[in-house]
């Protein structure tokens, strides 16, 4: 199956899995942080200007460090990610989701320079395709990912009092079964009627032959009695 | 126990966790809540391994294993912090590490300051006895400009160029230092003959300008503008071709690995190079912007500084980054 999640396993002794960042949402930060480079770029040596010709040197030395240093400084100092990719939501972590440091860091945006080949990212992006961890040059030789930063969403609030009385399973379940079930009775307040009452009719082992409203009731029953299972 | 029951009992730790994990709160490193992160955190990946197990409902299990990888990024960060923060580890890294890197590929260093400085030190002793030979490696119209570049005149008015002149040419000279840097890295990726050819043109060119003003008797201008800067803005052209001829010895000799893996590792001890000499070549170019520069010094001055700047540079290469012994 192709996927883009990667599994690591933790020394605490559980696994964990890493959602890596496409070509397409690394080239919208891209986009961005390139937005912000040209905004610096145009806006601050006219101000050095002013200077005179002290300006001008200040202005070379202040491109470099537009240019060059920017995703580095940004990347180490600031948890991973320029204000692109902390706008999309991306980091760069070490490939087992650690922080990255200062020669990870250096050594990805040294190698940017062989991904930019021969125009417009072209050695990045086969080298992305390629990999199953769409990573670029510059990330195979630091040995870092970049990956989507998912908030820790609260689970929602979902209590007994709004379901009716449990009513035990009339078959078995296999454990998939049993989480389909409790999340059927979570998200089902967030469609319709009439498309709660078609999905569990498919569960006709547990809702044995009841249609429409009385079906979500059955399986609401059926996922109370799994949720007070010891 | 049973699931309404687990997250009831869990519910108050997770929410601490958050908290502490929370990036409004994770500034003030050592708040109160904090220090009980790791202990939240390894009870936390027992708890997930549980709700997995038990197959609860799949909100839980997500909102548990974002906190999971929340808390693994804080805690790996957290230890970095106690190092002493970035800004110390960036300082290990151009104090310690990089002069230690130096050190153990000093064959590749030392065969770049050789393709260096062989045609160098052969075109400057070549010219004292054969003058006109610079005419077949330098083209007449470069050789009249250079030498009117180090000619009595120019040096006397340089004295009048002003602080302003001194800032444009520190960021003209940088960018050019760190762009010839770039070119001995990048030869590399050719089997290291860009780079080679890079290191040999610039000592034959460098070494027939030196000896022809030197024969023309315009040395003591001459020596005394680069001895100021040449030590670290050579040593920092040596370690970036030293970078780039790893790479090059990394897909001629790869050993028993594939070309791929054996560039891989070489890319990280070749990238630390290469901040390396972008430091060394950095410091070459205040060096050659505000003091070089200079023509009101006498000429025995600025070749003792040029002296004890090469030592300086040899000593912290040679030195730096060593481990005490116990």
């Amino acid at each position: 199956m192709i996927d883009t999640l990667r599994p690591v396993s933790l020394p605490e002794g559980v696994e964990i899995t890493l959602q890596l960042a496409g070509p397409v949402s690394r080239a919208r930060a891209w986009f961005i942080d390139f937005a912000c480079k040209m905004l610096l770029t145009m806006m601050v040596p006219p101000v050095l200007r002013l200077l005179g010709e002290a300006g001008e040197g200040v202005t070379f030395v202040f491109l470099f460090l537009a240019w060059v240093l920017y995703p580095v400084l940004f990347e180490a100092l600031w948890s991973g990610a320029t204000p692109g990719k902390r706008i999309c939501g991306l980091a760069v972590v070490n490939s087992d989701g650690t922080p990255i440091g200062w020669s990870a860091a250096f050594l990805r945006n040294v190698m940017r320079m062989a991904d930019m080949l021969p125009i417009g990212y072209a050695v990045g992006l086969a080298s992305m395709l390629l990999d199953r961890h769409f990573r670029r040059l510059g990330d195979l030789a630091a040995g870092t990912i970049v990956v989507h930063r998912a908030p820790a969403r609260a689970a929602s609030k979902f209590t007994l009092a709004r379901l009716p009385p449990p009513v035990a399973p009339p078959t078995a379940l296999l454990p998939l079964e049993q989480r389909a079930v409790l999340d059927f009775a979570e998200r089902r307040r967030s469609w319709s009627d009439e498309r709660a009452a078609e999905i569990a009719e498919i569960a006709a082992p547990l809702v044995q032959g009841r249609t429409g409203a009385d079906a979500v009731d059955r399986l609401d029953a059926v996922a109370a009695a799994l949720l007070e299972r010891q | 126990m049973n699931q309404i029951e687990f997250e009831a009992r869990h519910e108050d730790e997770w929410n601490r966790l958050a908290q502490a994990l929370d990036p409004k709160n994770a500034a003030a490193a050592g708040a109160p809540g904090t220090a009980r992160v790791p202990a939240l955190f390894r009870r936390l990946a027992a708890q997930l391994a549980i709700a997995r197990d038990r197959q609860y409902r799949t909100s839980l299990i997500d909102r548990l294993h974002a906190l999971v990888v929340a808390a693994h990024f804080a805690v790996h960060g957290a230890r970095i912090r106690r190092r002493g923060g970035m800004i110390t580890d960036l300082l290990g890294f151009f104090l310690r590490e990089f002069p230690a890197e130096v050190r153990r590929q000093w064959r590749f260093v030392a065969v770049a300051a050789l393709a260096f400085g062989i045609p160098f030190a052969a075109g400057v002793i070549a010219l004292q006895w054969y003058p006109d030979f610079v005419y077949y490696l330098v083209a007449p119209d470069t050789l009249s400009r250079v030498q009117a570049m180090y000619s009595d005149d120019s040096m006397r008015f340089g004295a009048e160029r002003g602080a302003g002149t001194d800032v444009k040419m520190f960021g003209f000279y940088i960018l050019n230092n760190v762009r010839i840097d770039l070119q001995c890295l990048a030869g590399g990726i050719f089997f290291g003959l860009g780079t080679l050819a890079v290191l040999l043109s610039n000592g034959v060119f460098l070494g027939a300008i030196g000896g022809h003003l030197t024969q023309a008797g315009l040395g003591r201008n001459f020596w005394g503008f680069v001895a100021g800067h040449s030590a670290p803005e050579m040593t920092g052209m040596a370690l970036a071709s030293a970078a780039g001829l790893m790479i090059g010895y990394a897909l001629i000799a790869p050993g028993r690995k594939t070309r791929a893996a054996a560039l891989r590792e070489r890319a990280r001890p070749a990238a630390v190079m290469l901040y390396g000499a972008a430091l060394m070549t950095a410091c070459a170019a205040v060096i050659e912007a505000f003091w070089s520069s200079r023509v009101d010094l006498p000429f025995e001055l600025k070749l003792a500084v040029g002296a004890a700047v090469t030592a300086l540079t040899v000593a912290f290469l040679a030195l730096g980054g060593r481990e005490r012994g116990p």
